[in-house]
C-alpha cells in the first residue's frame, strides 16, 4: 500500500525534507503531486527515523508545502526497457517525448545497474573500422571499448562522433 | 545480537541496540544481509560502513553482529583465484548471480569441498609453535603450500594424518600446555587490519628482478622494499604493473585491482594463465591471486582490498616465500577513504582527505619487509609493496604522491610527455629514484661483478649530461656542440631508444635477464668508448653514426633470450670492425 | 543510444538530422536533455541510456554504440547537487565521489562472457579553458580505456579531424590489431608514427627558434614528416572513408621520407614487404 504524505517541512531546491515518513527506504523514488494535480518526481538521498530527505529532479517552483503530497513507491528510478524503444525519444526520466505511444515495457530496470563480475567480462578485442586514420591506425577502437572524446569548447566534436558513428 | 537501522544515507548506516557489540565488527545489515563494519560507536548507537549498495535500505531494518572484526579466510584454495574486496570468490558469485554481482551474496572464500593432498612433515610427539610447518599441500604445480601452526598456539601433536582433506577437515591435534586439546585444520583466519606476527625484520639486501631493463638497472626495488608508481593518466602505470606482476622473480604475486578498470583485471584473468614464468616454466597463473574491487563495485570495500591483499600476502611470506604485492591504486583507497570521512562529518586535513590519510598510506607500505618468519626453522620471507598512485592531473604535490614519497624508497616517476614519444616504460630517469643502490651494490658486485654497478653509473651521467647539453642545444643548436658533446647525445640516445625502451608487447622484449641488461647497456656504453676514441683519431662523427652496426644495436634488445650472446658477441666484433674502418679511411681523406 | 546531456537544440539536432541522414535513425535511441531541461535530470539521463544500451545488448544481442554528450553538463549537474546537500567538496567544487559515480556509468561499457552483445562507449567531453588535468577529462581519463584529445591548433591550421595525435591513445588497441585483425605491420608501423610524429615536433618547434640551417640532416626529414603527417594523415575530413589498408599505406609513405635505418620499432621483414622502393 503506497502512502501518502502532507508533512513536507522544507524545500531548498533541489532537496526537500518530509517528516514523520515510515517504511521509506534510500534511494527510493517518490512523486509530489501539487494542488493542481501536477505529479513531480523526486528520490530519496537519506533517511533517518521518520525523516527524509529527498531530492527533486524537477524545479522547486511553485510547491505549496502544506498543500502538495508526498507519495513513496517503494523502489527506485526505474527504465521500463523494450525492443520498440529502438528510434524513439525520450527525456531525461525516461519519458517519451515524441508524440509517439507509451512503451509497454518487457521488465523494469533499476536505472542505476549493477557492477559487473570482472570473471564474468570478455575482453574487447574485435577491430572496428571506423574509416579515421588517426583512431584506426593509431588509437584503435574494438567493440566494447570506452573511449572518450576530449574536446575544447568550439571544436568540431560532433562532427567526429557521427563519423565514428557511421 | 541485533540492533536496528535509524538512519541510512549512502554506504553510511547508522544502527541504534548495538551495545555488546565491538568498534571493527563485521555486521549484516537488513533482509538482504549486506556486509557492512562497524566504524564507530556511541553507546550502542554504532556508525557503520556498508560494503555493498544500500538502495530500498531504511529505518527499522535488522543489523546483526557477527562478533568478529573483518577477517580474511588463509588456507589451499587462494591461488589463481580472484576475490573481491572483502575476499569473496568471484568466479562462484557469477555461477550464483550471473555476470553482475547481486547484493547479499554470501559464499566462503575458501571451497569447502575442494579436497586437498595433505603430507604431513611434522609428526607425533612433536612440540610445536606458531608457524611450525605441519605439512604441505601441492597447491598449484608451482607452489607447494605449507600448513603452518597458527601464531600464538603451542602445543604437543598428538595426532597427524596423511590424506585427502577439504579445509574443514581435522589433519593434526595438539596437546596445549594448559592441558586441553586443540584440532587444527588448513584454514587459518586474521583479522586483515591487524599485520601477522614474524619472529624478527632484517634490512632488504636482495633485489627484485623485474625483467624491466629501467626498474633493474637503473632504479632497483629490493626484495621486501618497497615501490611507488606515480603517473598521471595514459602514461602506463597499469602496464608496468602488469609487467612487474609478470616477470618479478617472486614466488607468489598478489595483485590488488583497487577501484580500477574492470577489463585489466579480466586481462589479467586472460593473459596470465597463458604466460608462462621464465624461471621455471609454470603458467604465471600459477603463482597469482588476484583481488578486485573494481571502480564500479561499492567504494567501502576499496579499503578493505588493499588490507585483504597485504594479510594474503603475509600469510604466504610467513611460509618462507617471497611475495611481491602490487596495488593498482592506492589513490583510489585514499578517495575511499575521503568519502567515508565525509559522510562520518570528520574535520577534512587537506584537499578533504582524513588527517589520518599519512598514517593509513604508511601502515600498507610498513607491512612490506623481509622477515625471519615464525616457526622454529627460521626460514626467511619477504612481502614487496609496490603501490600506484594515480594524482589529479600528474601533479605530485598532492596529499597522497606527497604521504606516499615519504614512506617508500622507490619511486618510478611515470611522464606523460615520454607515454606521448611512445617511450615505454614512460619511467622518467631524471626524478626517478631507488633508495637501494648502496644497499644491493654489494649483491651485485658480488653476483655479475663491479662492472654492473658501473655501467649504471656511467649510464645515469650521460643521461644527466644529455640533459644539460640539450639546454644548450635549444639555445644555439646541435653544430655548436663539440664532436665529443654531439656523440654523447648520440649515445644518451641509444641508451633511451635502444635500452630504456622496451615493448611488453613484444614477445622477446617484455622480459630481459640480467646478463642481457648487462650486456646490451655495456654494448652501447662500448660503441661510446670507441667512438670517442676514434674521434681523437680525427674520425668524422657523422660517419661513424651511420655504421651498420649501429642499426644492430637498434633492434638488440628484440634478440631472442636464446640466442642474445652469440649475436651480441657479433654485433660488437662488427661494430669494432667498422668503426677502425672510418678511422682508416679519415686517415687516407 | 544517443545520450543528449544538457547540450544545446542546435547540437542534438545535428545528432538526430545525421543519423537520418545515414539511415541509422530506426536503430537509435535518443535520450534527451537539452540544455534548457532541469539540471537535476541530467544525473539520470545517461543512467537510462546506459540502462536501455544493457538490455539490448545482453539481452538481446545487439551491438550497441553509446553516445553521450556532454559529460562536462553532467558533472556540473552533480556538484550543482553536491552543493546543495553541502557535502565537503574536493577539487575544483566537484563532490570527492565525483570519481566513483563517473566509473560506475563508464563501466557499463563491455562484453560479458556467453553473450553475443557489446556495449561501446563513446563519452564526450568539454575540456574547461583547454584545460586536461581538469577533474572532468583527468578523472574520466583514468577510467576510461584510452582518450581522443582534440586541438585547437590544428584546428586553426584548418586539419579535420583536429585529432591531437601524441596525447591521444586507445589502451585496448594491442589486442584488436595485428595478423587476422587489421594486418601483420599495424602495431610497428603504429609506433613509429608516434615516435616520428614526437620526434618530428621537436624537430619543427627547434626549427622555428633556430633556423633551419641549425638541425640536423635527420632532423629536417623528421620536421617534413611532422609537417606532412598532419596534413595527409590526420586531415582526412569528415566525409572521407578510409579502409584500414588505406590507413596503412599512408602510414607507409610516410614513413619512407624517413632514413630506413630510423624505422627500429618496425620488424625488417615488414619494411621489405610494405616499405615503398625509392
Amino acid at each position: 500500500m503506497i502512502k501518502e504524505y502532507k508533512t513536507i517541512h522544507e524545500i531548498a531546491s533541489p532537496l526537500m525534507v518530509v517528516d514523520h515518513v515510515e517504511g521509506v527506504t534510500y534511494d527510493e523514488l517518490a512523486e509530489l503531486e501539487l494542488p493542481n494535480g501536477e505529479v513531480r518526481r523526486c528520490k530519496v538521498l537519506s533517511v533517518e527515523g521518520d525523516r527524509a530527505v529527498l531530492q527533486l529532479f524537477d524545479s522547486a517552483l511553485g510547491i505549496n508545502l502544506a498543500e502538495s503530497k508526498v507519495r513513496f513507491l517503494g523502489h527506485p528510478l526505474e527504465l521500463g526497457v523494450s525492443e520498440d524503444m529502438l528510434g524513439r525519444v525520450f527525456n531525461g526520466m525516461g519519458d517519451p517525448i515524441d508524440g509517439g505511444p507509451a512503451i509497454i515495457a518487457e521488465e523494469h530496470r533499476d536505472i542505476n545497474g549493477l557492477p559487473m563480475n570482472p570473471a564474468a567480462r570478455a575482453y574487447p578485442a574485435e577491430f572496428i573500422q571506423t574509416g579515421v586514420s588517426t583512431i584506426d591506425g593509431l588509437n584503435t577502437l574494438v567493440r566494447g571499448q570506452k573511449l572518450p572524446i576530449f574536446s575544447c569548447s568550439g571544436l568540431p566534436r560532433a562532427a567526429l562522433a557521427a563519423q565514428i558513428a557511421r | 545480537m541485533s540492533g536496528r537501522v535509524i538512519k541510512v544515507s549512502g554506504p553510511l548506516v547508522t544502527a541504534n541496540g548495538l551495545q555488546d557489540a565491538n568498534v571493527s565488527d563485521v555486521v549484516r545489515v537488513g533482509e538482504q544481509q549486506l556486509v557492512g563494519e562497524i566504524l564507530n560507536m556511541t553507546g550502542g548507537t554504532a556508525s557503520i560502513q556498508v560494503y555493498e549498495e544500500t538502495s530500498g535500505l531504511g529505518p527499522g531494518a535488522e543489523v546483526i553482529t557477527t562478533g568478529m572484526p573483518m577477517s580474511v579466510e588463509l588456507g589451499p584454495g587462494m591461488l589463481e583465484n580472484i576475490y573481491d574486496g572483502i575476499q569473496r570468490p568471484l568466479p562462484e558469485i557469477r555461477a550464483l548471480t550471473g555476470e553482475t554481482i547481486a547484493r547479499g551474496v554470501n559464499v566462503p572464500s575458501l571451497s569447502r569441498t575442494k579436497t586437498w593432498e595433505f603430507v604431513p612433515v611434522a609428526k607425533v610427539g612433536d612440540a610445536v609453535v606458531g608457524g611450525d610447518i605441519l605439512g604441505t599441500v601441492q597447491e598449484t604445480s608451482a607452489i607447494s603450500h605449507k600448513i603452518m601452526v597458527p601464531p600464538n598456539t603451542k602445543g604437543v601433536i598428538t595426532d597427524i594424518k596423511a590424506g585427502t582433506f577439504t579445509v574443514e577437515e581435522t589433519i593434526a591435534t595438539l596437546q596445549l600446555d594448559n592441558g586441553k586439546t586443540q584440532d587444527l585444520n588448513m584454514i587459518q583466519r586474521w583479522p586483515v587490519r591487524i599485520q601477522r606476527p614474524y619472529a624478527n625484520k632484517h634490512t632488504p639486501s636482495r633485489p627484485l628482478n623485474s625483467g624491466q631493463r629501467v626498474v633493474d638497472t637503473l632504479f632497483p626495488v629490493a626484495k621486501g622494499g618497497t615501490a611507488a608508481i606515480p603517473g598521471p593518466f595514459g602514461a602506463g602505470k597499469t602496464v608496468l604493473q602488469h609487467a612487474l606482476a609478470k616477470w618479478s622473480d617472486v614466488d607468489i604475486v598478489i595483485y590488488i585491482g583497487c577501484g580500477e578498470r574492470g577489463n585489466e583485471m579480466t586481462d589479467v584473468l586472460n593473459e596470465f594463465p597463458e604466460l608462462v614464468d621464465p624461471r621455471n616454466g609454470e603458467p604465471l597463473m600459477k603463482r597469482t591471486v588476484l583481488i578486485a574491487n573494481t571502480s564500479d563495485m561499492p567504494v567501502a570495500a576499496r579499503e578493505a582490498s588493499i588490507y585483504t591483499g597485504i594479510t594474503i600476502a603475509e600469510y604466504f611470506r610467513d611460509m618462507g616465500y617471497d611475495v611481491a604485492v602490487l596495488a593498482d591504486s592506492t589513490s583510489r583507497r585514499a578517495e575511499a577513504l575521503r568519502e567515508m570521512a565525509g559522510r562520518l562529518e570528520e574535520m577534512p586535513g587537506e584537499e578533504g582527505y582524513p588527517a589520518y590519510l599519512a598514517s593509513r598510506i604508511a601502515q600498507f607500505y610498513e607491512r612490506a619487509g623481509v622477515v625471519e618468519c615464525l616457526g622454529k626453522d627460521g626460514r626467511m620471507g619477504s612481502v614487496t609493496a609496490i603501490g600506484a598512485v594515480s594524482p589529479p592531473g600528474g601533479d605530485i604535490s598532492e596529499p597522497v604522491s606527497q604521504a606516499t614519497m615519504r614512506i617508500v624508497k622507490v619511486f618510478w616517476s611515470l611522464d606523460s610527455s615520454l607515454a606521448y614519444a611512445r617511450h615505454f616504460p614512460a619511467i622518467n630517469w631524471m626524478n626517478s629514484y631507488s633508495n637501494y643502490d648502496d644497499t644491493l651494490r654489494p649483491f651485485y658486485d658480488k653476483t655479475f661483478g663491479p662492472t654492473f654497478m658501473q655501467n649504471r653509473t656511467k649510464a645515469m651521467a650521460i643521461l644527466q649530461e644529455e640533459n644539460e647539453l640539450n639546454e644548450i642545444v635549444r639555445l644555439v643548436g646541435q653544430d655548436a656542440l663539440s664532436a665529443d658533446d654531439q656523440l654523447t647525445l648520440e649515445t644518451a640516445r641509444m641508451i633511451r631508444e635502444d635500452f630504456l625502451q622496451q615493448n611488453s608487447f613484444v614477445v622477446e622484449d617484455a622480459y630481459s635477464s640480467y646478463d642481457k641488461q648487462y650486456n646490451l647497456l655495456d654494448m652501447i656504453l662500448k660503441y661510446d668508448a670507441l667512438c670517442r676514441e676514434a674521434l681523437t683519431k680525427g674520425a668524422s662523427l657523422q660517419k661513424l653514426a651511420l655504421i651498420p652496426a649501429r642499426a644492430s644495436i637498434g633492434r638488440a634488445k628484440t634478440v631472442d633470450q636464446e640466442v642474445y650472446s652469440a649475436q651480441y658477441e657479433e654485433i660488437i666484433k662488427n661494430m669494432t670492425a667498422e668503426i677502425n674502418a672510418v678511422v682508416a679511411g679519415g686517415e687516407e681523406e | 543510444m544517443f545520450a543528449a546531456i544538457g547540450i544545446t537544440f542546435e547540437e542534438s539536432e545535428y545528432f538526430i538530422q545525421e543519423f537520418r541522414r545515414t539511415g541509422a535513425i530506426d536503430r537509435t535511441v535518443v535520450f534527451s536533455n537539452l540544455a534548457n531541461d532541469p539540471a537535476v535530470e541530467r544525473i539520470s539521463t545517461p543512467r537510462m541510456a546506459l540502462t536501455a544500451a544493457e538490455y539490448l545488448a545482453f539481452e538481446k544481442d545487439m551491438h550497441v554504440l553509446v553516445i553521450l554528450t556532454d559529460i562536462t553538463n553532467y558533472a556540473e549537474a552533480l556538484r550543482e547537487v553536491s552543493a546543495a546537500k553541502k557535502e565537503v567538496p574536493g577539487r575544483r567544487g566537484y563532490p570527492g565521489y565525483l570519481y566513483t559515480d563517473l566509473a560506475q556509468m563508464y563501466e557499463r561499457a563491455g562484453r560479458r562472457l556467453g553473450k553475443k552483445g557489446s556495449i561501446t562507449m563513446i563519452p564526450i567531453l568539454t575540456m574547461p579553458e583547454d584545460d586536461k588535468t581538469h577533474p572532468i577529462p583527468d578523472l574520466t581519463g583514468y577510467i576510461t580505456e584510452g582518450q581522443i584529445i582534440l586541438s585547437r591548433d590544428l584546428y586553426r591550421k584548418g586539419i579535420i579531424p583536429p585529432v591531437d595525435v601524441l596525447p591521444s591513445l586507445s589502451r585496448l588497441k594491442d589486442k584488436g590489431i595485428g595478423e587476422g585483425k587489421t594486418r601483420e605491420d599495424h602495431s610497428g608501423v603504429l609506433n613509429q608514427l608516434f615516435a616520428a610524429y614526437s620526434r618530428g615536433k621537436e624537430s619543427a618547434e627547434l626549427m622555428t627558434i633556430l633556423g633551419e640551417s641549425a638541425l640536423s640532416d635527420d632532423d629536417k626529414l623528421y620536421a617534413k614528416f611532422a609537417d606532412a603527417f598532419e596534413k595527409q594523415y590526420v586531415n582526412q575530413g569528415n566525409d572521407t572513408n578510409r579502409t584500414i589498408e588505406d590507413t596503412l599505406t599512408i602510414g607507409w609513405e610516410l614513413l619512407s621520407i624517413l632514413p630506413e635505418r630510423e624505422l627500429k620499432r618496425i620488424k625488417e621483414e615488414y619494411i621489405a614487404k610494405y616499405l615503398p622502393k625509392q
